[in-house]
Order: structure tokens, then sequence, then C-alpha cells
């Protein structure tokens, strides 16, 4: 009896850590986050048209000397 | 440094998400944002791009709260008085210059808040990505550096004055001894402890006024009077001359180059509202002026001055004549330039100092509304070493041809003014000057040669006894010599 309820405890621990680890790497997987921004070709994308649509600055005055 | 490309700054290494013990938190902990959204707009609703500035205890806290004994220093903590983080001592220095009418203060907040605040760093900006007065941008993919790079992060901020110092960029002037011959990046001087501030309870005032700051003490000890136990490879102080100058006299005094200094600096915004900055041409030079912050952990009155960028009509643009108390802050502020070398123009000899008053600060070097703002900088002039040395017979031979370190020993309580010394029989160029003789002047087999070849050579100091004896014989016998030859010619005539 002994035995078993040890063994139940140890299936217990090893699906409690199964379980938290899947957990963590599903999350990361589901993120928009990780998806977009592991993905060079997706950051590419959407900085080209983030910058497609900011304004053109009518004149630019440039930083002269050292800062 | 090269600008990365947009997507360059914000794309994540994978090996951060799997193998950064930071990559194991959700994004949106740190950064807030919606993960669930695939539309950008959407997924950056309230982003916090930094989560680090300007306080850190949120992002970083819970782990590095406290010293503890896994291994997480309280630098969350610390860096609230961080000056990496506040630029405090930046700030204070322009308050003391400017207005103190209310309305004045607040227009001159906004234009350092636009300029000048933007220097700051913070955990996020040392240990994840570029600083943001360098547009930013991951170093690693987002994955956290332990020790910061150099090129992104120290001298992307610290690279006009410091980083082309130590990196020998300036024409003309090699690189650090430390960099060129040693290889020492940053971190090997300015530790950790150091860049996360030292835990002082208010804002520091002064940047120098930090109590864990890097000193070329802390690896070079005086020769045989202290063991160094931080670095075995640090050069001791050998040479006399550390023990006359020590606690008068900075390091880079003797051992820096010439450095740059900038001038006139001023701020505005372009008519789009793209801010900007101008200042005069930068020149290279090398003053020696007073510290205006004696301190029992800076004792040296005579320390290397640099010209901060500052002047009358910095924030004009904002408000006109904010700075109504420029006059009563120097402008050639403390300073430690980071080129150090063994040997420098200025330390050649003492008397590349000493008396080279074109290396010592003085009114002539400043603008007519600098001289008050400088008083308490300026370094008086002293007369020259031969009008100090009158007293000698012949003070311009004795500055050419004696070593200076022969009467000015650092072991005697004063230095030697008894011309017996040199010119006595027992002279102390025997014992005492630089390149002395393997034998004594007591030897018969002694000659001149020696103390001549080495320029010790000083008239009477070498008067043997003996040769005086037997000159005096040799001129007595020649004498007695022709008298008798005399006599017994006069004797040999009459017996003729």
């Amino acid at each position: 009896m002994k035995n078993v309820s040890k063994l139940l405890l140890m299936l217990v621990a090893v699906f409690a850590v199964a379980f938290i680890y899947t957990g963590e790497s599903v999350n990361a997987e589901e993120s928009g986050c990780v998806s977009c921004h592991t993905s060079m070709r997706e950051l590419i994308k959407v900085t080209r048209e983030i910058a497609a649509t900011k304004p053109q600055p009518e004149e630019e005055v440039e930083s002269e000397g050292e800062g | 440094m090269a600008q990365l490309e947009p997507y360059e700054k914000v794309l994540v290494d994978f090996d951060f998400i799997d193998e950064d013990v930071h990559g194991q938190i959700s994004c949106e902990k740190c950064h807030g944002g919606d993960p669930l959204s695939n539309d950008y707009e959407d997924a950056h609703k309230d982003l916090v791009r930094d989560p680090t500035y300007p306080d850190a205890t949120k992002a970083c806290g819970e782990c590095h709260a406290s010293d503890g004994e896994d291994g997480h220093p309280g630098i969350a903590k610390k860096n609230k008085t961080n000056i990496h983080v506040t630029l405090a001592p930046f700030k204070n220095k322009i308050y003391l210059r400017a207005s103190s009418d209310p309305s004045v203060r607040e227009k001159i907040d906004s234009a350092m808040g636009t300029h000048c605040m933007s220097c700051h760093s913070s955990c996020g900006q040392c240990h994840v990505s570029r600083p943001d007065s360098v547009e930013g941008g991951f170093t690693e993919g987002h994955i956290f550096q332990k020790t910061p790079p150099v090129a992104t992060n120290c001298t992307s901020c610290h690279g006009s004055r410091v980083g082309k110092e130590y990196h020998g960029e300036n024409e003309g002037v090699p690189g650090d001894v430390h960099h060129r011959e040693h290889n020492m990046s940053c971190m090997e001087c300015h530790s950790g402890d150091e860049m996360h501030g030292c835990g002082m309870s208010e804002e520091t005032f002064d940047r120098y006024d930090v109590t864990n700051g890097s000193r070329c003490e802390k690896c070079h000890k005086m020769a045989g009077t202290e063991t160094n136990e931080d670095d075995d490879q640090a050069k001791a102080l050998v040479h006399p001359s550390h023990a006359i100058h020590q606690d008068k006299v900075s390091c880079q005094v003797c051992h820096a180059m010439p450095y740059k200094n900038c001038y006139s600096c001023h701020v505005g915004k372009s008519k789009s509202g793209v801010p900007y900055f101008k200042t005069d041409p930068s020149k290279m030079d090398f003053k020696i002026g007073l510290s205006a912050k004696v301190s029992k952990d800076r004792p040296e009155k005579y320390v290397t001055v640099r010209h901060v960028p500052v002047g009358p009509k910095l924030f004009d643009f904002y408000v006109k004549d904010g700075l109504t108390e420029v006059d009563k802050v120097g402008t050639w502020a403390f300073a430690t330039p980071h080129n150090i070398q063994l040997k420098t123009p200025q330390n050649e000899t003492c008397l590349s100092c000493h008396g080279n008053n074109k290396l010592f600060l003085t009114e002539k070097d400043v603008q007519s509304w600098e001289v008050d703002a400088n008083k308490d900088v300026f370094a008086p002039l002293k007369p020259a070493p031969s009008v100090r040395h009158n007293w000698l017979e012949h003070p311009e031979l004795h500055l050419e041809k004696v070593d200076c370190l022969t009467c000015h020993d650092p072991s005697l309580a004063s230095p030697l003014k008894d011309c017996q010394e040199c010119h006595g029989n027992a002279t102390i160029l025997l014992e005492k000057a630089e390149g002395r003789p393997n034998y004594s002047l007591a030897n018969w087999n002694f000659t001149n040669k020696e103390l001549i070849e080495k320029g010790n050579y000083v008239v009477g100091s070498n008067r043997i006894p003996a040769i005086d004896v037997i000159g005096i014989l040799l001129i007595l016998l020649t004498f007695v010599g022709c008298a008798v030859h005399g006599a017994l010619r006069f004797m040999s005539k009459r017996r003729k």
C-alpha cells in the first residue's frame, strides 16, 4: 500500500511539473508578441508599413558639433 | 556606430526565449500591451518600451531587490539614486547657473527634458538594448547582457570625449595605455557596483561624489609601501615623483595627454519640432587648474580641467537669458581624461611642467564672461624655476645640469640647500644621483669617467686628496731637481 501511495505521489509530482512547463511553452507560442518579434519577415513588413504612414518632416535641422 | 534597421531594433532572438531566464517571463508582464492581438495598434496599446525607466523596482525589483544568496545584488533599489538614471549632477549644475524665477525654471526644465535628460540610461538600456539617446535597438536580440557591450552601450554615450580618448581616435594622440597595451575594457576599472550607483540615500550632487568610483590607486600602489591585492599586474609607483606629488597633484596631470574641450552648446527645435543642438568647434587642449572640490578622498590641489560646453545662450531658444548665474559656476571642471600614458610631454622632465605656464589655466584662457566663474580654478603662476633658484651661484647651469631629484629628495623633509652636499668631498652625487658609480671616490682606481658619462659631474665633487698631495710633491721635486741640477752645474764649473 505504501509503495502504491509513493508511486501515486511521484506521478502527481511529474504531471504537475510537466503541466507547468507545457503551460509556459504554450503561452510563449500563443503570444502574438513572440510570433511577430521573432520573425524577421514579419517585422520588416510591419516596420515598412509604419514608416510609410509616418509624416515626413518638412525640413530638418541637423545637430552640429559633438554632444 | 552604425544605426540598426528598424526591424533589427526589435527582433527577438529565439535563444532569449529558450535559454535566457528572463525569457521565461511573459512579455506583457514587463511591457504591457495585448499579447493576444494580431493588430499592431492594439497589440502595442499602453506598451511600456522600457519598463526599467525611470523606476526599475517593479520590473527588476522582484528578483534584484536585496543582496541575497541567490546572487541578485540589490541593484534595483540602488538605481533610484544611480546617476546613470537620474542625471542629477547634470541637472544640479544647470540649476546653479539658472535664474531662480519659477517661470524661467519651468522653461529650462522643459528644455532640459527635451535635450539634456534624454542621455540617461536604465537597467534595460545597458543590459538589453542600446540607450534611447542613440535610437535604441536590442544589442543581442533581447538576450540580457550581464556585461553591457562597450561599443554599443558605454561609448555610445561616452563617445565624443572619453571613448575617443581611450581608443586613440583623436588625431596625434595615442589611445590610453590600458587599452593600447593591456586591452582593458571599461569594466576593468568601472565595476558593476559603480555602474549601479553607490546607494546614496539622496541624489548625488556631483558625479565625482560617488563613493565607489574608479580610482588609479586601487591598482597602482606606491612601490615598497603597499601590496596590491586587487591587481598584481598593475605597475607599482616606483618613480620618486609619486612620493613628491602624492595627494598634491592628480595622476592625470602627469600622465594624461591633450584632450577634447567643448564650447558654447545651444539647443533648439526646428520648425517641425525636431530638437537639435549646436556647439562651437571643440579644441584639443591640456590644462591644469585648481581643484574646486578638495576632499579627503580627492586631496589633490592640482588637477586636469576640461571645458564644459555650457554658454550663456544655451537655452535662449526656450527662454532668453535664462542662465543669469552662468558666471557663478566654473566652466573648466575637474576632469579625468582617458588617454593615460606612462610618458607624456609634461612628465618628460620636472621642468617640462614646473615653469611651463602654458599648461596652467589662467585668465588668458577664458572669455570675459568666464573670468569670475573660473576664479577658483585658475592656477596661480609661480616664478620661473631660474628665479626660484636664484640663491644658487649659477641657477641656469644647475637647472640644466643637475637632476632636480638630487636636491629635492622625497625622503628628506626639505630640499638640500647646502652647496657642500654636492661640492664637498662627501658629495651626495656618488650616493644619490641617478646612475651612481659602482666604486667609491676613496678608491685609488676612481676616475671621473662614470660621473661625467652619466651627466652627474659637478665641479669639485670628485676632489681626491691623494692626487693633491702627489701634485704638490711633483712640483716640489721639480724645484728640488732644478736646485740640485743648478748646484751641481755651479760646482763643476768652479772645479774647471
